[in-house]
């Protein structure tokens, strides 16, 4: 494939990631006002960390739909048990947000060294 | 104390960090000052005003020995009226802000604002927590004071306990040995300045229903003045990636031609975003990957706060420092698309 070619798609695909994560941030906000206290209520019995800003919130989010994903991390931070009683609407969603963010973060991620690489080498 | 670069070794230049009077202040930076180093300072510093030094203002410290003016001295008179002109803009508070963390905006302008703006907004959330205990406290006290006409009871006593508890627990969090540690709460009363006896003898020197606890409201005040201040610093972070884009983009579009102008434009906008989009993305990950899945840190204490800070911190860095790389490349290569068409 020729070079060119290949620095614009890396540079759409750079371009559309970017957009994706600020996104995400939006998304986290949403969460943050809407289910992280309910869910730390759930599972942390009302203790409130990942809920007090945004830069917490998106640790949280990822942290909360780690729990709901996988049973042996619920296991081992002792929710899963508790995991149950999340409503089944908010697991879905922080897992969608989950695999929306690792997707775009992934795509950022290579296509900026990509990007760099092919720039610096070419 | 911070030494420009333009300056000699021997010279030095110290922020001022709180107002006194400017003999006050050559005696606390000079050893035994000599009549000489006094007319000298004043001559150097002829920026100060009415003979008192504020906030966040500069002066420049010369060697004990001098006597006559040199061109560096005279030169350095221009900078200080500069920056007085620049603090003119600033609250009284935040000029002290800025006086007692120079080093640390200095540090964090140079490396990333995102890394500013992160540890000042955690910083202003537990602030806000503590203030929310604290009007829970005031208002126990007003509640039992209000229904059982005194502060003798079981109800007003596991009230105030679990309050307490809750702001021994916040405080901690802020892991400043002198309000955090263990503390006991009759040493939390101590430390806000509360007496019992005292208060209902206030109150009922008031008359009527009782508002609030005199003295007391002072305290969250304060904490409350402290969590503004630091927000409008945390917001200066985040516009400092913004900013130094922009001084980018004016210094080629002044001093470079046209082209180098225009392209600058892409560059720069392309690096903030990118440093901006890095920067979270970066943190985000490393944060979760350290201390969620490496670690397994629960929730409760303090360690999960400072993980998420550190880890969260180093990966932003990480992160944005490749995601602008990688933005000033798109811009390029943005810049020679627009160019070709």
């Amino acid at each position: 494939m020729n070079n060119e070619i290949v620095v614009y798609i890396t540079t759409f695909t750079w371009i559309l990631a970017c957009l994706g994560i600020f996104s995400w941030v939006g998304i986290v906000f949403y969460l943050k006002s809407k289910w992280l206290p309910l869910i730390e209520d759930i599972l942390e019995g009302g203790r409130r960390l990942y809920s007090l800003n945004i830069y917490l919130a998106g640790q949280g989010s990822l942290h909360y739909a780690t729990v709901f994903l996988s049973k042996w991390h619920a296991g081992r931070m002792n929710m899963q048990e508790k995991r149950e009683n999340v409503p089944k609407n908010a697991q879905r969603i922080f897992i969608l947000s989950f695999f929306f963010f690792m997707a775009n973060f992934v795509l950022f991620f290579s296509t900026s060294v990509l990007i760099v690489l092919i720039r610096k080498y070419s | 104390m911070n030494t420009s670069a333009s300056m000699p070794s021997n010279y030095a230049i110290h922020i001022v960090e709180k107002v006194m009077p400017v003999d006050q202040l050559i005696m606390i930076l000079y050893n035994n000052p000599s009549p000489i180093v006094y007319s000298h300072f004043k001559q150097v510093n002829q920026h100060i005003k009415n003979g008192l030094v504020q906030p966040g203002q500069i002066v420049l410290i010369s060697p004990a020995n001098t006597g006559e003016c040199s061109i560096e001295e005279q030169k350095f008179l221009q900078v200080a009226e500069k920056v007085d002109r620049t603090l003119m803009q600033l609250a009284a508070s935040e000029r002290e802000i800025l006086a007692k963390r120079y080093d640390f905006l200095n540090n964090a302008a140079s490396y990333s604002g995102l890394l500013l703006g992160v540890s000042n907004t955690s910083w202003q959330s537990h602030v806000k927590q503590v203030k929310a205990i604290l009007k829970n406290i005031e208002r126990s006290y007003v509640t039992s004071y209000n229904t059982h006409g005194n502060l003798n009871n079981q109800a007003f006593f596991q009230a105030r306990k679990m309050h307490f508890i809750s702001l021994n627990n916040a405080l901690l969090r802020f892991a400043q040995p002198k309000l955090g540690g263990n503390l006991l709460p009759g040493d939390i009363r101590n430390n806000l300045g509360l007496s019992t006896k005292s208060i209902v003898h206030q109150w009922n020197k008031q008359g009527g229903p009782a508002q609030s606890i005199p003295n007391f409201t002072a305290n969250y005040e304060t904490v409350a003045k402290m969590a503004r201040n630091l927000k409008r610093v945390g917001h200066l972070g985040i516009a400092l990636t913004f900013t130094s884009g922009l001084a980018n983009i004016q210094k080629a579009c002044t001093v470079g031609n046209d082209s180098t102008c225009s392209k600058s434009k892409y560059t720069e906008t392309g690096k903030a975003f990118g440093s901006i989009g890095g920067g979270i993305g970066g943190g985000a990950v490393t944060s979760w990957a350290v201390c969620s899945l490496a670690f397994g840190v629960p929730s409760a204490g303090t360690s999960a706060f400072w993980c998420a800070l550190v880890a969260g911190a180093a990966g932003g860095y990480a992160g944005g420092t490749l995601g602008g790389m990688a933005g000033n490349e798109v811009g390029e290569v943005l810049y020679e698309v627009k160019s070709t068409f």
